[in-house]
């Protein structure tokens, strides 16, 4: 993109070096010299030095630029200095911002009618704001939640899915009761606990303490799901422990048996990818609006 | 007013985020928990039915009541009992408790729609409740409510009975 064609003095090439922006090239078209000026004819008895000073006065009495800022200007890519007449001892140069410059377009003025009909294609500032702001909410959800999990695993919490209604209506099939381990001695009766299957020491049962026992350093439990008509006996040494059920979340444990399935790994897998890739081909091919983010993209 | 900057204003929504989820624990823990035993342990009381030829009766229990004090809800259930003969039938209902201990101290009600069928004690519904006439293949709803009076003495902890009721049935004005 051309955005300025115009001779410059030596000093003022040197400050547009230092004004360009890195990732910009420019281009230095250097252009036949004048003809050489019409000397003017110095008044009589006038000395060399008084023919230049003559002509300092004369650049220096060329009209400033007015109107919008020099900011203002360099944003719609309008040059900030008046051109002035070629000079023998100048180059002209042609500022070709061939990359990364954005077309910023339209110049201040052409915007006005733009940003009196809301500016289409830029995106409000408060809108920005909201969504920084719900973007560090979310995070801030986020990590609450991390914690939220990970601190009752460092407490001694444990979470058991229900699979069966033995202590309906106290806790449900598909529940995920979360129990504490503690010592067998401090367990009440009236507490719902966690113990091993007294015939299969693979399976965790969850039942309520009818009543308690010890003798010989053996503690004796009598355990009763509430939904259920028989009762179980069993046993835990004086220092050993059971889990002691706190909390009770009713139907969490069907997802979790859903998610820890072959076919929940699998949702739970791809429909995170799936959605990361809509939003990124989104992205890509989002039309876009306004002339920095069409910029952008080229 | 002083105006907030951007940083401010993205860590208040951070921290906003941290406690909107800090309150949601705090609800939960509330919510979820399950009250931790007192030391003592109230009746478990079950009824169930008991088919017979006559009647068509789902099996299995109906009504459970767990941890059953004095003055505590009361355990309720129904159960549709239909005459699935050709002929009107007068049914009574007798219980059969597993243990006599809870016998004088459980209150039962039964009813059919409007009309009460029995409300006493256990022990009262052993002998038998007054008579339901089923026309033939009619149906009736029997609702069966039981709890422990605030009067009730001790003698109820750590009981478990389970209460079968059995239907007795006769040819209509025999």
């Amino acid at each position: 993109m051309v955005s300025g064609e115009r001779p410059v003095s030596s000093v003022e090439l040197l400050e547009l070096l230092v004004e360009v922006p890195e990732g910009e090239t420019v281009r230095f078209v250097p252009i036949p010299a004048p003809p050489p000026p019409v000397p003017v004819a110095p008044a009589p008895g006038a000395s060399p030095e008084h023919a230049d000073r003559a002509a300092t006065a004369w650049r220096e009495a060329q009209p400033v630029a007015a109107g919008p800022s020099r900011r203002r200007r360099r944003r719609s890519g309008q040059s900030d200095r008046v051109p002035v007449p070629a000079q023998p001892d100048q180059v002209q140069v042609q500022p070709e911002r061939v990359q990364a410059q954005p077309e910023r377009g339209p110049s201040e003025p052409e915007r006005g009618p733009q940003r009196a009909a809301g500016r289409p294609g830029r995106r409000p500032k408060r809108f920005r704001r909201l969504r920084g702001i719900l973007f560090w909410s979310v995070r801030g959800v986020l990590v609450g939640i991390a914690g939220a999990i990970a601190v009752p695993g460092l407490l001694g919490f444990h979470p058991l899915t229900v699979l069966s209604g033995s202590m309906e209506p106290a806790i449900h099939t598909g529940d995920v009761v979360v129990a504490q381990e503690i010592s067998a001695l401090e367990a009440r009766i009236g507490d719902v606990v966690v113990f091993r299957d007294p015939d299969d020491q693979r399976i965790l049962i969850t039942h309520r303490v009818r009543a308690i026992r010890v003798a010989s350093g053996v503690v004796h439990f009598t355990t009763k799901g509430d939904a259920n008509n028989t009762v179980e006996r069993w046993t835990v040494p004086a220092d050993g422990s059971v889990g002691l059920v706190r909390f009770d979340v009713r139907r969490l444990g069907f997802a979790l048996v859903w998610g820890s399935s072959r076919a929940g790994r699998l949702m739970l897998l791809v429909l995170p990818a799936l959605l990361i890739g809509a939003h990124e081909l989104l992205r890509i091919w989002r039309p876009q609006s306004g002339g920095r983010r069409r910029a952008r993209a080229t | 007013m002083k105006s907030t900057t951007g940083a401010e204003r993205n860590a208040a929504a951070f921290a906003f985020g941290i406690l909107l989820v800090v309150g949601m624990v705090v609800w939960a823990v509330n919510a979820w928990a399950v009250p931790r035993g007192d030391g003592k342990v109230g009746a478990d009381v079950t009824f169930i039915t008991d088919p017979t030829g006559e009647l068509a009766i789902p099996g299995g229990a109906f009504v459970r009541g767990t941890d059953l004090r004095p003055g505590s809800p009361r355990a309720e259930g129904s159960i549709p009992v239909r005459n699935q003969t050709g002929g009107a039938l007068d049914v009574t209902v007798r219980a059969l408790p597993s243990i006599p201990d809870l016998d004088p101290l459980l209150m039962v009600e039964i009813s059919a729609g409007d009309r009460a069928v029995y409300r006493g004690s256990l022990a009262g519904l052993v002998v038998g409740s007054k008579s339901l006439r089923l026309a033939a293949g009619h149906a009736r709803t029997l609702d069966v409510r039981a709890w422990l009076p605030a009067s009730a003495g001790d003698g109820y902890q750590h009981r478990i009975d389970d209460v079968t009721l059995e239907f007795d049935v006769q040819p209509a004005g025999f």
